[in-house]
């Protein structure tokens, strides 16, 4: 195996752009050297670790117990009563990147948003937003939805969607005090990313509207790195409309 | 049929089976103590991998419709059947219309009940855990009034045998762990791993010299800790798959250690890792208790990880022989 030990500890240059930390007895961390992350792109990074991400669940060997990819990580969990880290490095040294197969991932999401309700339980900052991007109403939300958004991780909970990137003229800071409860179906930015809040929870991100869309049941919609999503208006009815429908089908 | 018809602050399922989750951000979840789920199991003759009861806090009683094996390890206090006080043991055979009781001192620290026989539990991820914080509303929480199907006894067991399992003389780390759960202060093995090069020296040395307290905020999430040195990492991050056991410093400086149903991405930097056996004497912590890291690496912690298993093993062994039980298990 050539591996180069360096900077950081217990970890392997396995290529010339990427990594191996081992972390604990059961878990490695892959990671893009610094070199490859000054090359490529955010979206190229992911598209990297997504990669190997596919490569490992379409193989899905014995010994794997998990993966979580992150932007430009992935952490692989393993049975270390079967392997140790040595055999899983040599395993993910061995994977062709080039010949990683990302069409599967290739769904697009289209999620139906409702910038308008009026009600104190679907607090909304679009008017704040918009007030600090100094940009209309109506050049927002063009911006806003002529994008599709690359899922590049899953996590905080189940189906929260890390989606960018924002056209830059939409990028915002977190809100400087995070609300204590963010209603479900929220669809929000922040930095350079946007997402939907799949059930109730804290959140600093900031509200633009809201999905009738149930998240954390309705499988059709159910994200995983590498997917696509865009967003279409919708007006109140029609929310109020949707929502009932999800309701009956939950 | 298992019949709840108390059960203390907090129990659940856990197996320490999930499997292909975390990338939707499901967590990984598990026994807090891997090592008496795994014995409380071997003990009734079942796989590791078979579900426990993890229970928390207060007064437990369970009534058994039909003859079942169960053993109990972890924290508890007094034990009856049938309002009888029993010795402490581990390994009791309950008959027909019985009832078992037993008291956990306190809301932190768990113990675990194995059942000698399947239980019926819906399966997802491959494991029959749910963490509550994932399923809302409908999450199915364990409790008085629940009753769950049981299968068949899995082991018919003589008194003699019985008394054979229960003097089979229990593997001495197990002893030794149950003798530090009660002490206030507790060293936990810490290997450094993630973003640890990018804190400096002085640092390190202040973290692994300082006895850090408890706090209250402490669950199946993460032990938060402070009253230590606080540690200052400038490295920027994008977020991060967590490991279990991660040590995690906060935006305050104070370390925080991951466990079963952390969240699976973390932005804040981590400097290494719990060893598992540490985690199953965490498993015991309560606030206000002290906790100190002792540096070890990565290749110890495995190897002692493996001896604790292999000790498993052995006893799992010995076990089957009294049960009749052909056959090697994990």
């Amino acid at each position: 195996m050539t591996t180069t030990r360096f900077t950081q500890y217990n970890a392997y240059k396995l290529n010339e752009r990427v990594y191996i930390q081992w972390l604990n007895e059961r878990a490695i961390l892959l990671s893009l050297s610094d070199d490859c992350q000054k090359e490529l792109s955010k979206h190229q990074q992911n598209k990297f670790v997504q990669a190997y991400f596919d490569a490992l669940m379409s193989a899905k060997p014995s010994w794997l117990i998990d993966l979580v990819p992150s932007y430009n990580t992935l952490l692989i969990e393993f049975d270390a009563l079967e392997v140790d880290h040595y055999f899983v490095v040599d395993e993910v040294r061995h994977i062709d990147v080039n010949q990683a197969d990302t069409h599967a991932h290739q769904v697009v999401h289209r999620i139906p948003v409702c910038f308008d309700l009026q009600h104190e339980n679907y607090p909304n900052d679009l008017a704040s937003v918009q007030q600090h991007l100094n940009i209309t109403n109506a050049r927002f939300k063009t911006t806003y939805l002529k994008s599709e958004y690359r899922v590049f991780t899953v996590g905080f909970m189940p189906n929260f969607a890390y989606l960018g990137h924002l056209p830059t003229k939409l990028n915002m800071p977190r809100l400087s005090t995070p609300r204590t409860n963010v209603p479900a179906g929220a669809v929000a930015i922040a930095d350079d990313q946007t997402a939907i809040y799949p059930a109730d929870s804290p959140g600093g991100w900031h509200i633009l509207g809201y999905t009738p869309i149930n998240l954390l049941t309705n499988q059709q919609y159910q994200f995983s790195m590498g997917q696509s999503v865009c967003f279409y208006e919708i007006n109140a009815a029609e929310f109020m409309r949707l929502k009932a429908l999800e309701e009956q089908e939950c | 049929m298992l019949n709840i018809e108390r059960l203390g602050f907090f129990a659940h399922w856990v197996d320490g089976q999930r499997r292909l989750c975390q990338f939707r951000a499901y967590s990984g979840a598990g026994p807090l103590d891997y090592y008496s789920h795994s014995l409380a199991n071997i003990l009734v003759g079942n796989s590791l991998g078979s579900p426990s009861m993890e229970c928390f806090g207060g007064d437990i009683s369970i009534r058994f419709s039909k003859t079942c094996l169960i053993a109990i390890t972890g924290n508890y206090s007094e034990l009856y059947v049938d309002k009888q006080r029993v010795e402490h043991g581990h390994v009791f055979l309950l008959k027909e219309g019985q009832c078992l009781s037993l008291g956990v001192s306190n809301l932190y620290q768990p113990c675990y009940i194995a059942f000698g026989s399947e239980i019926d539990l819906p399966v997802r991820f491959n494991s029959v855990e749910q963490v509550m914080r994932e399923q809302g509303h409908r999450y199915q929480k364990i409790g008085a009034g629940c009753s769950y199907n049981l299968g068949p006894i899995a082991q018919s067991l003589s008194s003699t045998q019985l008394a054979d399992i229960n003097n089979i003389v229990l593997p001495i780390d197990y002893a030794k762990l149950m003798s530090k759960v009660h002490k206030p202060t507790k060293r936990l093995k810490v290997a450094l791993s993630y973003q640890a090069a990018q804190i400096d020296d002085v640092q390190k040395s202040r973290f692994l010299a300082s006895v850090y307290r408890v706090t209250n905020a402490i669950d199946r999430m993460g032990v938060r800790l402070d009253e230590g040195a606080a540690i200052k990492c400038d490295k920027t991050l994008t977020s991060q798959g967590t490991a279990l056991g991660a040590v995690q410093i906060t935006g305050s400086g104070q370390p925080i250690v991951l466990r079963n149903e952390r969240q699976t991405i973390g932005g804040y930097p981590i400097i290494g890792c719990v060893s598992q056996t540490s985690l199953n004497l965490l498993a015991y912590a309560k606030p206000g208790n002290e906790v100190f890291f002792e540096l070890t690496t990565i290749e110890e912690s495995r190897a002692h990880w493996l001896c604790q298993h292999r000790r498993l093993q052995t006893l799992s062994k010995q076990i089957r022989k009294v049960f009749n039980i052909k056959g090697e298990h994990k």
